[in-house]
């Protein structure tokens, strides 16, 4: 490989510390990853002890025995990847055809559409209000209260226009000359083009949705319906010592141990399926990505 | 091919949205969330014809879902013909879903396990969410009965307008300076360690800082190395705060800084002379370096862990079963006598008390029903229930066993499972009263707590000089508001000096300037809503 060009002293300089800096960063980033990971295969009251000492006798999987053992976590992850992959579509879809009717030149009224919009990203009606809305709706205890409500994102179509102004006026206008109608040039030329805004969409939506409890704390009731995090959130919180508990004071380290063990190997559970489509969707997100630096 | 993916796709949000519309046919309309008026009178139990009642209430996460599950429940519904129709949360949502009820005006019958803060309860009494209760008393002749026997639970339950808005728990272990509540701090001394020495258990503050330089120095764990930890505790943290070794200067000290003397005067704690003798004495202490580093800001866990390698000579805490084990190797520290020959612990305000166990709302109306039901939850032996668990169920393990010749019921050995996740599962909560003279008769002690109550008579109380702790006063909205300002401000500063001098020294210097700064911060206000509130409780 002696025929490269070599680099400059200065572009050197530059690259090593480049590398040296990036290698700090992913370290930061891996380091705490690789610290639940592994405390989530150990023994809680080692780890308090000894740190991750990683002796062979401390290696335990209670923790996970006790989540995949727990019907109410493994129903969780079901109804979150429901409600995510529910929001997802929705949302993506109705983002996309709003995002791209604002993109149009010539609409009627666009500065209004819109005002409108965007007058929600600053105003809300508050929780009760909502809340009134969505029963009144009887959406309560039903997946339409999750996935309906948070369906029209603002930023999600700001991105979407912004994406679909970038692609050039002359595509649309040829295919209107050969005939095509609004429809057609959206769903036939406009989206085939869009498979990274689309991506990006859907992962920030589903991210959004995995990791969201609030909604499904106030809309569904029926604990059959709750979503993971809101499972786990219960779990977790369950170790908070309870004033006038005080009798239970044995009772009181036990229940810090099974949270405790409980919590790594739970953060390795909820976050498996983000990791798992990362990689997959890493390759349109950074181009996807750039569209947020909008002009 | 992508054509058609995106056509079934908005197919499915069409469909959505038609079975949307399919639901909202469905289920709306408006759904009573409390019981109509039934025109009972003169209720007698159990009722000729059952009925129903609508009560929110919150359970932990471990119980079943539907609270009438439980067998002390179900025995209820039979002995009485009401049922309970609940709807019930799990504590983490419980407060969220509370307020939304409330809000939104989908007011239950009633709310079990209500948990209002004094200031929610007297917000919503004033809001006429919730009703005053006084007047259901005299359909209760269990409550009555509890209140004859313990006076002096009724002054707490009125608030400053004279009404009571919420049914209370009532857990005594205990009684006056022989409660379980009336330390929480205790020091457990490290016995093998001052065997192997030759040493025995101090008894003055001196003889304390030999000992401690003893352990020290001495290697009394005998690994050669100096990884002792002569003492230790956490800060400011209620039963692992040094505060029960302040008495041998004087007045004392306890976790909220307020004690009362014995001519009925309310003071702070950390204003008196004697509080300034025992921080300078924890200074030298700590320059002698024979407190652990660590204890200004160590969590549980870690204060745990140490305590389970068994590196303290002496450590805080309420139960040492809890850090280093119910063996032999730890013993509780009796009172020490100070430079000035004062031997004295001052007394933790605590007690077994919760004002708004379940608050009846103006949604209600069927009050003498309801009254009459609440009241068999003070029943004796159904309070003891509901507190801990239950008898005779053949489905999992029991708290109890029923002797059925004294109808006493007493406590089993546990086999196993962790008490808190069976009591979670079998008892209700609620309001219920369990008074020191039921232990005996009603039930028996549990273990923990009894060979906790020992020690306390026999090592402890002997010291106790204070007749008595600050209440549970139930002060007035304008006065929470003040008390709560002011108490933001000065229990920082309070903490913060505390932690302070005792690393970095510099008490008696400060002192004064110390003094001014509290009365700046609303001392004299605090002490005088304080005081006025003490009067009124004990009128």
């Amino acid at each position: 490989m002696n025929n490269q060009i070599k680099h400059a002293k200065g572009d050197r300089i530059l690259l090593l510390t480049n590398n040296i800096l990036l290698t700090i960063i992913v370290l930061a980033i891996v380091g705490p990853l690789l610290y639940v990971f592994l405390s989530s295969f150990l023994e809680p009251n080692a780890i308090i002890r000894k740190g991750l000492a990683l002796s062979s006798s401390d290696w335990s999987l209670e923790g996970y025995k006790r989540l995949f053992t727990d019907d109410t976590i493994v129903r969780g992850f079901f109804n979150s990847l429901l409600y995510s992959t529910g929001f997802t579509i929705v949302t993506v879809l109705v983002c996309l055809f709003a995002g791209y009717t604002l993109s149009v030149d010539g609409l009627v009224g666009k500065k209004v559409f819109m005002i409108f919009f965007l007058f929600t990203m600053f105003f809300g009606g508050g929780l009760i209000p909502t809340y009134f809305v969505i029963r009144d709706l009887g959406m309560l205890n039903t997946i339409w209260a999750i996935i309906l409500p948070g369906a029209v994102n603002v930023w999600f179509i700001i991105l979407a226009r912004t994406y679909f102004k970038a692609v050039p006026n002359e595509l649309k206008e040829a295919a209107r000359i050969d005939g095509a109608s609004d429809l057609k040039i959206f769903f036939r030329i406009i989206l085939p083009l869009s498979k990274p805004i689309i991506f990006v969409l859907a992962l920030y939506a589903f991210i959004g949705q995995w990791n969201a409890y609030f909604d499904a704390m106030i809309y569904l009731d029926d604990r059959e319906l709750h979503p993971l995090q809101l499972v786990l959130r219960s779990i977790l919180i369950q170790n908070e010592v309870q004033p006038g508990m005080v009798a239970d004071v044995e009772a009181r380290n036990e229940l810090m141990r099974i949270s405790e063990m409980i919590r790594y190997s739970s953060i390795v559970i909820a976050s498996l399926p983000l990791l798992i489509m990362y990689p997959f969707f890493q390759k349109y997100f950074e181009k996807g990505v750039m569209v947020g630096s909008l002009k | 091919m992508k054509k058609r993916m995106i056509t079934s796709a908005s197919a499915l949000l069409l469909s959505g949205a038609l079975l949307l519309t399919g639901c909202s046919s469905k289920s709306g309309g408006s759904e009573s969330f409390s019981a109509k008026d039934y025109g009972l009178k003169d209720v007698t139990f159990p009722l000729e014809e059952k009925k129903t009642l609508k009560i929110m209430t919150s359970s932990s996460p471990l119980a079943p879902e539907d609270p009438n599950d439980k067998l002390i429940f179900q025995r209820l519904e039979d002995q009485t013909g009401v049922k309970i129709d609940w709807r019930n949360y799990t504590t983490d949502i419980f407060g969220e879903k509370r307020n939304l009820a409330i809000a939104s005006g989908e007011l239950p019958d009633a709310i079990f396990n209500a948990g209002f803060s004094d200031y929610e309860l007297l917000k919503h009494a004033k809001d006429g969410v919730i009703v005053p209760v006084e007047d259901l008393i005299q359909y209760m002749p269990n409550l009555q009965a509890v209140l004859e026997k313990a006076p002096q639970y009724k002054a707490m339950m009125t608030a400053p307008d004279g009404h009571i808005y919420a049914f209370p728990w009532i857990e005594e272990l205990g009684e006056g300076k022989e409660s379980i509540h009336s330390l929480d701090a205790f020091p457990w001394i490290n016995m093998e360690w001052l065997n192997k020495l030759g040493l025995d258990v101090p008894k003055t503050t001196e003889e304390l800082k030999q000992v401690l330089l003893a352990f020290k120095t001495q290697d009394p764990n005998g690994n050669g190395e100096a990884d002792e930890i002569p003492m230790s505790f956490i800060i400011n943290d209620g039963g692992q705060d040094p505060h029960s070794l302040f008495g041998a200067f004087g007045l004392g000290d306890n976790w909220d800084f307020t004690v009362v003397t014995n001519v009925g005067e309310v003071k702070l704690t950390a204003a008196d002379e004697s509080y300034k003798k025992a921080i300078s004495w924890l200074n030298d202490l700590y320059n002698e370096g024979l407190i652990d580093v660590e204890a200004f800001e160590h969590d549980w866990n870690t204060y745990l862990a140490k305590g389970r390698d068994k590196k303290y000579g002496l450590y805080f805490t309420w139960d040492k079963g809890n850090i280093t084990g119910m063996g032999d190797d730890y013993d509780l520290l009796a009172p020490l006598k100070g430079p000035e020959g004062h031997q004295n612990v001052a007394r933790t305000n605590g007690m077994g008390f919760d004002r708004s166990r379940l608050v009846v709302t103006s949604a209600n109306k069927n009050l003498e029903l309801t009254a009459k039901w609440i009241d068999q939850l003070y029943d004796p032996s159904q309070s003891v229930q509901n507190n801990w668990g239950t008898y005779g169920d053949e489905k999992q393990q029991n708290i109890f066993g029923m002797d059925e010749a004294t109808k006493m019921l007493k406590h089993l050995p546990l086999e196993g499972t962790a008490p808190v996740e069976l009591r979670e599962k079998t008892s209700v909560g609620g309001p219920l009263a369990i008074l020191d003279s039921y232990y005996g008769s009603v039930t028996t002690k549990p273990d923990d707590a009894a060979w906790r109550l020992n020690l306390m008579k026999e090592v402890m109380v002997p010291y106790m000089e204070a007749d008595n702790i600050y209440p549970r006063v139930f002060f007035s909205l304008e006065d929470l508001d003040r008390l709560s300002v002011i108490e933001t401000d000065l229990f920082a500063y309070i903490k913060r000096k505390r932690a302070e001098w005792i690393a970095n020294g510099g008490v008696e210097k400060e002192w004064n300037e110390y003094l001014a700064e509290l009365d700046r911060l609303g001392l004299q206000e605090w002490l005088d809503i304080k005081q006025k509130g003490y009067d009124r409780n004990q009128k």
